[in-house]
């Protein structure tokens, strides 16, 4: 069964470019969610195998979406989108149970690298 | 990889523009006042753009948002504060953005090189905190040994009392890894999980400030075996290579039972499969609803047949189920057409706010450069009406915002001394009323002086001193409506010199729209401008001349009436009748549209018909009906064979085959197949009295 991802981000390009990705590979996108509350609630209907967390989001920003789903589900794997500059703020969301990040702007190597490391 | 970019570009483009207006909007309200809220709203839209247009590959617009990016971080940490200068960098960033994104939309890439605005914002970042661009000290050299301080010796020996062996380890991260810090934090955090870290090389704060190449060791102690060690290091992304070893120290047992180590990832995966609704909007292309508007005005079209053919049906076979049951379902279609048609228009209808929300940036670049404070008040921006609409009223809008700031609202200091507040205002108010969008533009300014009006219509020879003197006051104010009419003593930049209300009223008018304004001297100005709801569907009177059908556009109609041969007298070679106490040009539809069949009205040169007496005998009177059109003071008689009514209609172009054809606007189809020429009643006008083309836009 392919590995079921949930995306979140609040630019709709990134989750598409994500998305494209993804499916390209052979992964199943099982949801998109625009804001950390979203990707929260999502992850609680859909248990994906595996989420991609933009940081800077409305609503709810990606740390907190770690550490409310990692409440949920402490073995959620997460993967953090972050931008280049925003370390502390990676920092903060692995110290929070983030599994790992990608920086962006992303090669798709990367992002393949990071999801199959944690589908494993 | 394959990835279809031309449709990832669509969606680029379309989220940069989004971001764009709210940047836009964004950077105003910062100017007045800079919330914690708004910056990181402004902040998110520059980083959102940011990482887009960097995957998009435009790197030139990346750099740009990036530099932006940072202005608005500092912002947002209060440790630069908003200035003049900034918000000026910011804007001309934007616009570079707006230049970079249409030159993208147009030929898929941009050569455009923002460095200037780039560095402009760099340089602002420099100048407000002096150190800002951070300088990473340079990386220092990896060193092989780990030097152990005595405390961390004796943590190494409780390790080994409890049967823990010491290893140590050197880890590689990938050359391009970015954010090594953070990975080397990860592998950290990852040998918490099977063993304890002893020592780090360079030491933590080292790793965490990134002074370090790709290499760092580690002194580990652990129970478990050098294999288990290297996995756990390896599930971090971006380790290249992990070397464990015996800590040299620790030669003398080899690694006892490993302890269980907490799984990792296992599955949680309970059943789930919720359908959670994605959105409730979707994006369609325009030319998609376009094309379904059209297909409903065959329909509406095929709908009126059906009524008729029914109603033939009935007469021919008289009353009876058949017919009864054709007729309701005949009225039952014409329902749902009516209704499919309404929410088809409304589907294409926007928010008057694609419009208005120029209209902030245009009043304070405007008012900086002509010295001047503004107030601008936006009201009713949600007000919806058709793209069309929306597509062709933005320039007459611009138009007499411009005049409301240049001519209208005064110098602060003059306002100052009549006793008005420094700073004017100016009101732009949107509404429905009917079938109809109004559309104010209020200005609190000097007002429009009736006298000087009249002063100047005389001087530059629009009208006699007698005439001026006795149109009223509200007559002379319209008189700015009038072609080369001008109050301005001198050019501006800003507004130009008067070709500007006639042409403004005369393209509101094309739209089957009108202009009209209401002035106090010292008070101010309030121009209203009234517009239809959507230009694809109109509501017209229907005529037949002769054989063909002509549609008037009922914004133009003033009124129907039947006439005599006797009322119609010849002035100047010229056909006029007395009409209402006033001299009314009758033009003769047939003699302007020389009708063999209604396909080729145009064929003749429509000069032919303007009141020639080889017209007359022609056109004997055949024709016993006018309809009387215009709008405001010039207004014709037409006259027609017959009226047939009122009617909605759809507009359709004539094609790119048959081309402009002068007094014509367009053309639809009626209820029984054949097609009515939609009649330009300002052009007709303008080209069969004045005997000059319809005007254009400069």
């Amino acid at each position: 069964m392919a590995t079921r991802v949930l995306v979140t981000d609040d630019a709709l390009f990134m989750r598409t470019m994500l998305k494209n990705i993804l499916l390209h590979n052979g992964y199943e996108v099982v949801g998109e969610a625009a804001n950390g509350r979203e990707s929260v609630e999502l992850y609680q209907a859909l248990r994906p195998d595996v989420v991609t967390m933009d940081i800077t989001m409305p609503e709810m920003d990606g740390i907190t979406a770690v550490k409310e789903i990692r409440k949920q589900d402490p073995r959620a794997k997460i993967i953090m989108c972050t931008a280049m500059g925003q370390k502390s703020m990676v920092m903060e969301a692995v110290a929070a149970g983030a599994t790992d990040f990608i920086v962006k702007p992303f090669k798709p190597e990367k992002v393949l690298e990071a999801i199959q490391k944690l589908a494993r | 990889m394959v990835i279809d970019m031309s449709e990832m570009r669509m969606v680029f483009l379309e989220e940069a523009r989004e971001q764009m207006e709210l940047m836009e909007q964004d950077f105003l309200a910062l100017e007045k006042e800079a919330s914690p809220d708004l910056l990181q709203r402004i902040f998110r839209a520059a980083h959102t753009l940011k990482g887009s247009s960097r995957a998009m590959g435009y790197l030139s617009m990346g750099d740009l948002t990036h530099a932006m990016e940072d202005v608005l971080d500092r912002l947002r940490q209060d440790r630069i504060t908003v200035t003049l200068p900034l918000i000026d960098a910011l804007f001309e960033g934007l616009d570079a953005l707006k230049q970079m994104k249409d030159e993208i939309a147009e030929i898929g890439d941009t050569a455009l090189d923002a460095a200037q605005q780039t560095e402009a914002l760099r340089n602002l970042l420099e100048e407000n905190t002096g150190t800002t661009r951070s300088v990473l000290s340079t990386a220092l050299p990896f060193c092989s040994s780990l030097h152990l301080t005595e405390e961390q010796n004796l943590t190494l020996e409780e390790a080994r009392k409890a049967d823990c062996i010491s290893y140590h380890l050197i880890v590689t991260l990938e050359a391009e890894c970015m954010m090594k810090s953070v990975r080397a934090v990860m592998v950290l955090q990852a040998l918490e999980t099977v063993g304890a870290v002893i020592a780090v090389n360079p030491d933590e704060e080292c790793l965490e400030n990134e002074q370090f190449d790709d290499t760092f060791e580690i002194l580990l102690a652990s129970q478990t075996t050098p294999d288990e060690i290297a996995k756990a290091v390896k599930r971090v992304s971006e380790v290249q290579a992990v070397q464990v070893t015996l800590w040299e120290q620790e030669r003398e047992s080899a690694p006892t039972n490993s302890p269980p180590i907490e799984p990792v990832s296992q599955e949680a995966k309970p059943e789930a499969k919720a359908s959670i609704k994605q959105s409730s909007t979707i994006r369609v292309d325009v030319a998609r609803l376009d094309k379904l508007i059209n297909l409903i005005g065959e329909l509406v079209v095929d709908r009126t047949r059906l009524t008729q053919i029914g109603l033939k049906f009935t007469e021919t076979v008289h009353s009876s189920a058949l017919s009864d049951s054709l007729n309701e379902t005949a009225a039952h279609i014409g329902r749902i057409t009516d209704e499919l048609q309404e929410e088809v228009m409304k589907a294409r209808m926007l928010p008057i706010e694609n419009v208005f929300s120029r209209f902030p940036r245009m009043v304070r670049d405007i008012t900086q450069k002509l010295g001047k404070e503004v107030n601008l008040v936006i009201e009713g921006k949600e007000t919806e009406l058709d793209r069309s609409v929306i597509e062709v009223i933005s320039d007459p809008l611009i138009h007499m915002l411009r005049n409301s700031l240049d001519h209208g609202i005064e110098a602060p200091d003059e306002r100052e001394k009549s006793g008005k507040p420094r700073a004017g205002s100016v009101w732009i108010r949107a509404r429905h009323e009917e079938s109809h969008v109004v559309i104010e533009i209020e200005d609190d300014g000097r007002g429009i002086d009736p006298q000087r009006i009249r002063n100047r219509a005389v001087e530059m020879g629009i009208l006699t001193s007698e005439n001026a003197n006795r149109l009223t006051d509200a007559e002379s104010i319209n008189l700015i409506f009038t072609s080369g009419l001008t109050t301005a003593k001198e050019l501006s930049d800003v507004s130009g010199r008067g070709v500007g209300m006639d042409i403004v009223r005369a393209n509101l008018e094309k739209l089957g729209g009108s202009v009209s304004i209401d002035s106090r001297l010292g008070r101010g100005s309030r121009f209203k401008v009234k517009l239809p709801l959507t230009l694809a569907i109109i509501r017209a009177l229907l005529v037949e001349v002769r054989e063909g059908v002509f549609a008037l556009p009922l914004s133009s109609v003033v009124e129907t009436l039947k006439i005599e041969r006797s009322q119609i007298h010849n002035v100047q070679h010229r056909e006029v009748i007395l009409h209402r106490g006033k001299t009314l040009p009758i033009l003769r539809m047939a003699g302007i549209f020389p009708n063999e069949g209604v396909m080729t009205p145009a064929e003749k040169p429509l000069a032919k018909g303007r009141g020639e007496e080889t017209v007359q005998e022609v056109c004997p009177l055949l024709d016993h009906f006018m309809v009387v059109v215009g709008y405001g003071e010039k207004q014709v008689g037409l006259l027609v064979s017959r009226l047939i009514g009122e009617q909605e209609i759809v507009i359709k172009s004539l094609g790119r085959f048959v081309g402009d054809i002068p007094g014509i606007s367009g053309a639809t189809i009626l209820g029984d197949g054949r097609v009515g020429l939609i009649v330009d009643v300002n052009g007709l006008i303008q080209f069969s009295i004045e005997g000059r083309s319809a005007p254009t836009y400069p």
